[in-house]
């Protein structure tokens, strides 16, 4: 079975067949690794700096309240305790990390799986696919891809600021670099566009050295 | 595929026990902690080896030195790759790899491992090899002679 994509040749306005390396494009999917890898993402995604005082760090309660016996109230030893209003907060959020580890073999799979699975949503370009810095330039080759309609397209491309300029104020749009592609960009996305020349990055990163 | 398409394998998780959620459950009244005591309380229990204040067994037993592997035998280990530099057709065996510093001082005995690629037709002699190690230099041309295995076979003719 050999992997085949379309090419879009901006300049002759045709599309082309491509064929794709079947290691990396064309292996069974392993759904169970993608998945994750697409939480592992989202966890790291995460700052984890929600933080709340505890009652030993609000400002003052340092003094008793009121004396222990004999007054008719409740016993109390600090203004600060969780009960009160203006208390500390119990078992609230601490900065942490999120952070999940996973094997660089098994992080190279699940970005195979991801390619391999997606490979349908694949259409290739050139590297300057936009002529200039200007939206208007870049709509109008989604509107010649037929893309204009679509809703979450992923565009795969290295150093290229006329795409990150004419592109970063389209909704619909997202730019990402080949080195920084992952599972959930590539399956939260109805149509990926690669450069041409991001193709060997990736395959780098999907195959086990 | 859609995100939500996405989910671990099947038996790969498992629900977690949802104890003190009523009697029915079996996990209801003392979600499964037992009647009173240390082991009730949140991170109550002993420390693992506790025997209750009795001297433990761990201390009750003498510490012994010395638990090492009688006779253990320490391999030198060369990949197939770092074989590559030698002339076709000639022996590789522990004294050539040990005299161009392939294997440390330490190292008695010879094992080839097989990471990588071998170009070229040797004869090997070693200690221990590994099967893809075999492999490799039986594809290439090679031939393989496991020191070992000769040992064994006198000693049995004897």
């Amino acid at each position: 079975m050999t992997v085949t994509v379309k090419k879009y040749d901006v300049k002759e306005n045709n599309y082309n067949d491509l064929e794709l390396n079947e290691a990396v494009f064309g292996q069974t999917p392993n759904v169970h690794v993608m998945h994750l890898a697409v939480v592992r993402q989202m966890a790291n995604a995460r700052t984890g700096t929600a933080c709340t005082l505890t009652r030993s760090e609000v400002r003052g309660g340092g003094k008793k309240p009121w004396k222990q016996k004999g007054t008719g109230r409740a016993r109390a030893g600090s203004i600060r305790s969780p009960l009160w209003k203006g208390g500390g907060v119990i078992f609230g959020p601490k900065p942490r990390s999120f952070e999940k580890e996973m094997p660089k073999k098994v992080r190279k799979l699940a970005l195979r799986s991801a390619l391999s699975s997606e490979v349908e949503k694949i259409l290739i370009l050139s590297h300057d696919m936009v002529s200039s810095h200007k939206t208007s330039d870049f709509v109008k080759l989604l509107k010649n891809l037929d893309l204009d309609k679509v809703k979450k397209v992923l565009i795969v491309i290295g150093d290229n600021n006329n795409v990150r300029l004419s592109a970063r104020n389209l909704p619909n749009v997202k730019v990402v670099y080949p080195e920084n592609l992952g599972v959930y960009d590539l399956v939260n996305s109805n149509k990926v566009l690669i450069s041409e020349e991001s193709i060997a990055v990736l395959e780098g990163r999907a195959i086990n050295a | 595929m859609r995100l939500e398409d996405l989910k671990p394998a099947k038996g790969a998780t498992k629900k977690a026990k949802r104890k003190g959620r009523g009697f029915a459950t079996g996990m209801g009244k003392t979600s499964s902690r037992g009647n009173n005591g240390q082991g009730q309380r949140s991170g109550g229990g002993v420390r693992a080896g506790f025997e209750g204040g009795q001297m433990p067994l761990f201390r009750r037993l003498p510490k012994k030195k010395y638990f090492f592997v009688v006779n253990q035998i320490n391999y030198g280990t060369v990949n197939v790759s770092e074989l590559n530099k030698y002339e076709a057709n000639s022996v590789v065996n522990f004294e050539v790899l040990r005299n161009d510093r392939k294997i440390d001082n330490h190292a008695q005995a010879l094992k080839i491992l097989g990471n990588g690629e071998l170009n070229i037709a040797l004869t090997v002699e070693a200690h221990a090899f590994s099967a893809s190690a075999i492999q490799k230099i039986e594809a290439a041309g090679g031939k393989v002679i496991n020191l070992m295995q000769e040992e064994d076979s006198k000693s049995d003719s004897n």
